[in-house]
């Protein structure tokens, strides 16, 4: 009797509390009973999240969404094979319902998806959201990253233009470039038994079946972290009482996911109602001997790499490896970059190295725009790309020199010496936004003057000394000293407005800001 | 209601018109295509700023009277646009 008593007590509690539940905490509660899994279902989502940059990944999803609407209608008419898949085109362009509105939307969208992923995996970076216990979160987004840009190869060949087929086929060629085990299952998986027709059927199959499912089922691991850890909380300024409080993920954060998805949705209708795409010549070997294959914007940065005079001679072999370190750097990072530091301020290195990154992506993409089928000497690489870093790295150091405080005129955490006992307001101070703009406009006509004297020494070393080149590297040199200069200068004023405003007496101080 | 939440008012009216009117385009015409996009994107944007005051009110904050502003004039010009351009 008395144990009855207690089943008894013990469902009434059960049910007391299903009756406070929400409808949605109950559907969350019945998944997770069922399913067995632990983790709590549709966490609520902290305030401070709804903020557009939290949503980078979200807004990359409802891409794919629009994408695999469009997709699908454009599916019911497009046949693939070499025969029909340009008339099949044609036909969605000019006989199809909104069919060249579809083309322009499904096209746009993929660009925004993978420019969405980029500037997502990027923020990732700088804000430190690899770190523990996110690691894993991270690989599998950088997995997907790749996806992405699977969607992007594979897609491109589908309207069978003469620039896409021949610019496919460029890519399709280095599958022969890498190394024999990845070769063949790269050939197995794109190439097929051989033959044009295998292979526009193969990445028609890996576009529309593998790679969507691929794709979701990524998604749905990394989403399952992502009830599990929850967002990470932002690395900047102290968060107040109402930014920490959680909302629903229905309606709330739903609501607030909807309003970003039809203001970026918006945008993809007007820019595609703006500029429609028009469909290119059709592909035919006289045609595709006339013009020199270029990929798409995406891929335009590992073209450029390819076209360097020393990966075309030393081969594909050398390129192929280096793009791919970059992205085994890019998925083991959370084991490299380690520390507990997340600020931005904190990790010099690994944020220099993350713009030098952008930079050389965008410096490579955008060149290799402008020069369609040039090989590209090795010392002009060496100057644009070396150029780029260096001006990108001075830059950078040099606000990180004006706003991050350092030994003796540091805050207290990075102040050891009890001889610098400096407060709170020398760290503002230091930390001025002026002086860190001022510092990296320096910074950069510093790297600018550097960049225009080693470029007049390499042209004097090759065409020999003449005067306007004389000349030229006289006038980097003046730039050069006037840099440092001023830097010295505004450094110094700097130091001298940290003690009148703080009224530092200390020996030590005054001798490193060189006051005595 | 006050007078932030009555503006969802002429919101529902601007969306009902311009699914209505999308209905009466011609698919095929490259001209007919901006025009669906105009009075869709009008449609959305309507939504979206709904949602937008759905979500300040829900969460306390204040909705500022230049986002407004500068929200309901891009759908009046999406609106208007769709009329001169068919």
């Amino acid at each position: 009797m008395g144990q009855d008593e207690g089943q008894q007590e013990h469902r009434k509690v059960e049910e007391a509390e299903e009756a406070v539940k929400t409808r949605m905490e109950r559907l969350a509660s019945f998944i997770s009973s069922r399913t067995g899994a632990t983790y709590p279902l549709f966490r609520p989502v902290p305030e401070f999240s709804l903020n557009p940059f939290y949503w980078l990944g979200a807004l990359s999803v409802v891409a794919f969404i629009i994408q695999g609407v469009t997709g699908l209608i454009m599916a019911l008419y497009y046949v693939p094979t070499p025969v029909s898949a340009y008339p099949t085109t044609q036909y969605i362009f000019k006989s199809v319902y909104f069919g060249q509105f579809l083309e322009t939307i499904h096209l746009y969208t993929a660009y925004a998806m993978i420019m969405l992923a980029f500037m997502h995996m990027m923020r990732g970076y700088f804000v430190s959201v690899h770190k523990k216990p996110r690691e894993i979160m991270w690989m599998v987004g950088m997995v997907m990253g790749f996806v992405t840009l699977g969607f992007g190869f594979t897609g491109y060949l589908l309207p069978y233009t003469v620039v896409s087929t021949s610019a496919s086929t460029v890519g399709i060629g280095m599958i022969a470039a890498l190394p024999t085990p990845i070769a063949n299952l790269a050939n197995f998986l794109v190439v097929g038994t051989g033959g044009t027709a295998a292979e526009l059927l193969r990445f028609y199959d890996l576009h529309v079946i593998v790679l969507p499912a691929v794709l979701l089922a990524l998604l749905a691991v990394k989403m399952m972290m992502l009830e599990t850890h929850g967002v990470a909380e932002p690395v900047t300024g102290s968060l107040t009482e109402r930014l920490k409080k959680t909302l629903p993920i229905f309606p709330d954060v739903t609501v607030y996911l909807l309003e970003l998805a039809v203001i970026f949705g918006v945008g993809m209708l007007l820019i595609s109602a703006l500029f429609p795409i028009q469909l290119g010549p059709e592909y035919t070997p006289q045609a595709a001997a006339a013009i020199a294959a270029q990929p798409d914007w995406y891929f335009l940065w590992l073209y450029q790499i390819l076209k360097i005079n020393i990966f075309e001679t030393a081969g594909l072999p050398v390129a192929l490896t280096f793009a791919s370190a970059v992205f085994v750097v890019l998925i083991l990072l959370p084991f490299i970059d380690r520390g507990d530091d997340r600020r931005i301020l904190d990790r010099p290195k690994f944020v220099i190295l993350g713009a030098i990154f952008v930079a050389e992506l965008v410096v490579l993409a955008a060149w290799g725009l402008i020069t369609p089928g040039q090989v590209i000497p090795n010392l002009t690489a060496v100057e644009v790309l070396g150029g780029t870093a260096l001006v990108v790295a001075l830059a950078l150091a040099g606000v990180y020199a004006a706003v991050r405080p350092t030994g003796a005129v540091a805050g207290p955490a990075a102040s050891p010496s009890p001889s610098a006992p400096v407060s709170g307001p020398v760290r503002h101070l230091y930390e001025g936004k002026w002086m860190g703009l001022g510092m990296s406009v320096l910074m950069g006509f510093g790297a600018l003057g550097i960049g225009i004297s080693v470029d007049s020494v390499v042209q004097m070393i090759e065409f020999g000394v003449t005067t306007p080149m004389l000349v030229r590297f006289s006038a980097s040199a003046c730039l050069m000293i006037g840099v440092v200069t001023c830097a010295f200068l505004g450094l110094r004023w700097v130091g001298r407005q940290v003690v009148s405003h703080n009224g530092i007496q200390s020996n030590a101080v005054r001798s490193k800001l060189g006051l005595d | 209601m006050d007078s932030t939440e009555r503006i969802v008012v002429p919101l529902l009216l601007v969306q009902t018109a311009s699914v209505i009117l999308l209905w009466s385009l011609d698919t095929l015409s490259v001209v007919d295509q901006k025009i669906f996009a105009l009075f869709l994107g009008a449609d959305f944007l309507s939504f979206g700023l709904m949602a937008h005051l759905y979500l300040n009110m829900k969460t306390g904050s204040n909705t500022s009277g230049t986002t407004l502003m500068a929200w309901g004039l891009v759908i009046l010009v999406l609106f208007v646009a769709g009329f001169i351009v068919s």
